[in-house]
């Protein structure tokens, strides 16, 4: 069972951030407050997954390549720097203003060694340049998301997973997503037709299954290679 | 916009000092011709062109931000 425990400036802050990174429904984990922070105490909560069935589509953290060497605090400091100075040196070189606010999570990987994630939250005044940096469906964040890994990682050596997000849009996104998924499930059910979706990535394709997962009037499945792949909603076998 | 494309890839290849980047401004679309030491070619490229796509789509966020648009060739 997956457990998390996530620092941010608000407790809603933290559980938003720790339902991104363990890939779940608020009501698919149970929350712990440990620290419900104040003006200049970060609040803390642990996050638990409550059911933990595994999509083939990989998450974020499971792909997190645990470190060789054990790592102290002070090393994982250095590299949440490093990943927050590299980020800012590329939106210093792209006319863009914004704060980077690195949060570290870290969850038992397979064998119970810590795995890391690095989360670069980047808040900005100008919509019109973090509409830029998200892109149409996301794709340029992913391509900012995958040169910062890369720079990272020849930097330090090592693999730490960094997820770069832009005004909380991963989670926007994935409400957005849950939401259509519903909507034309509700349509699926009224026609007995199935519907097929825009093409997704692997980690959108993903939101819509569970979205639906416990519903039982419908059942989803991917279709298509590579970039088309794309999720079909279907209505339910007559019994 | 020439300096975020030097950044990138001196920071990707094992020798930044053989990287260069030359642009050729047009009306609307600026080319950047880069050049990376031998045998690193593939370190701005990557995989099925992955590292070439971002370091496009962040070259293109740059030149959004000056009313451009921009072409990068890697030779």
């Amino acid at each position: 069972m997956k457990s998390i425990e996530i620092s941010a400036r608000t407790v809603v802050e933290a559980i938003q951030l720790a339902l991104v990174q363990l890939n779940k429904d608020r009501d698919e984990v149970a929350i712990e407050v440990l620290e419900a922070g104040g003006e200049d105490e970060e609040a803390l909560v642990r996050v638990t997954a409550i059911d933990d069935d595994d999509d083939d589509d990989a998450s974020v953290l499971e792909a997190a390549a645990a470190s060789a060497e054990p790592t102290g605090d002070t090393t994982q400091l250095t590299i949440e720097q490093i990943a927050r100075r590299i980020l800012e040196d590329l939106f210093a070189r792209m006319d863009i203003e914004a704060f980077v606010d690195p949060v570290r999570t870290t969850v038992p990987g397979q064998k119970g060694e810590p795995e890391e994630t690095i989360t670069l939250h980047v808040e900005g005044a100008d919509e019109e340049a973090m509409g830029l940096l998200i892109g149409r469906r996301g794709e340029t964040l992913r391509s900012l998301q995958f040169m910062v890994n890369l720079l990272v990682s020849r930097r330090v050596q090592k693999w730490p997973q960094i997820v770069v997000d832009v005004g909380n849009y991963r989670q926007r996104r994935q409400e957005s997503l849950e939401g259509l998924a519903r909507r034309i499930a509700e349509r699926v059910r009224q026609s007995g037709r199935p519907l097929t979706l825009e093409p997704m990535g692997a980690y959108e394709r993903r939101i819509v299954h569970l979205a639906l997962r416990g519903d039982t009037s419908v059942y989803t499945q991917s279709a298509g290679e590579g970039e088309t792949r794309k999720v079909v909603i279907h209505p339910a076998k007559q019994p | 916009m020439k300096a975020l494309l030097e950044y990138m890839a001196q920071n990707l290849v094992d020798h930044p000092e053989l990287v260069q980047v030359r642009e050729r401004p047009g009306r609307y679309t600026i080319t950047y011709d880069l050049k990376v030491g031998p045998d690193e070619t593939g370190k701005v490229i990557g995989r099925s062109g992955r590292v070439a796509k971002a370091i496009r789509d962040l070259m293109s966020v740059a030149a959004a931000r000056q009313n451009k648009r921009v072409h990068v060739d890697i030779e």
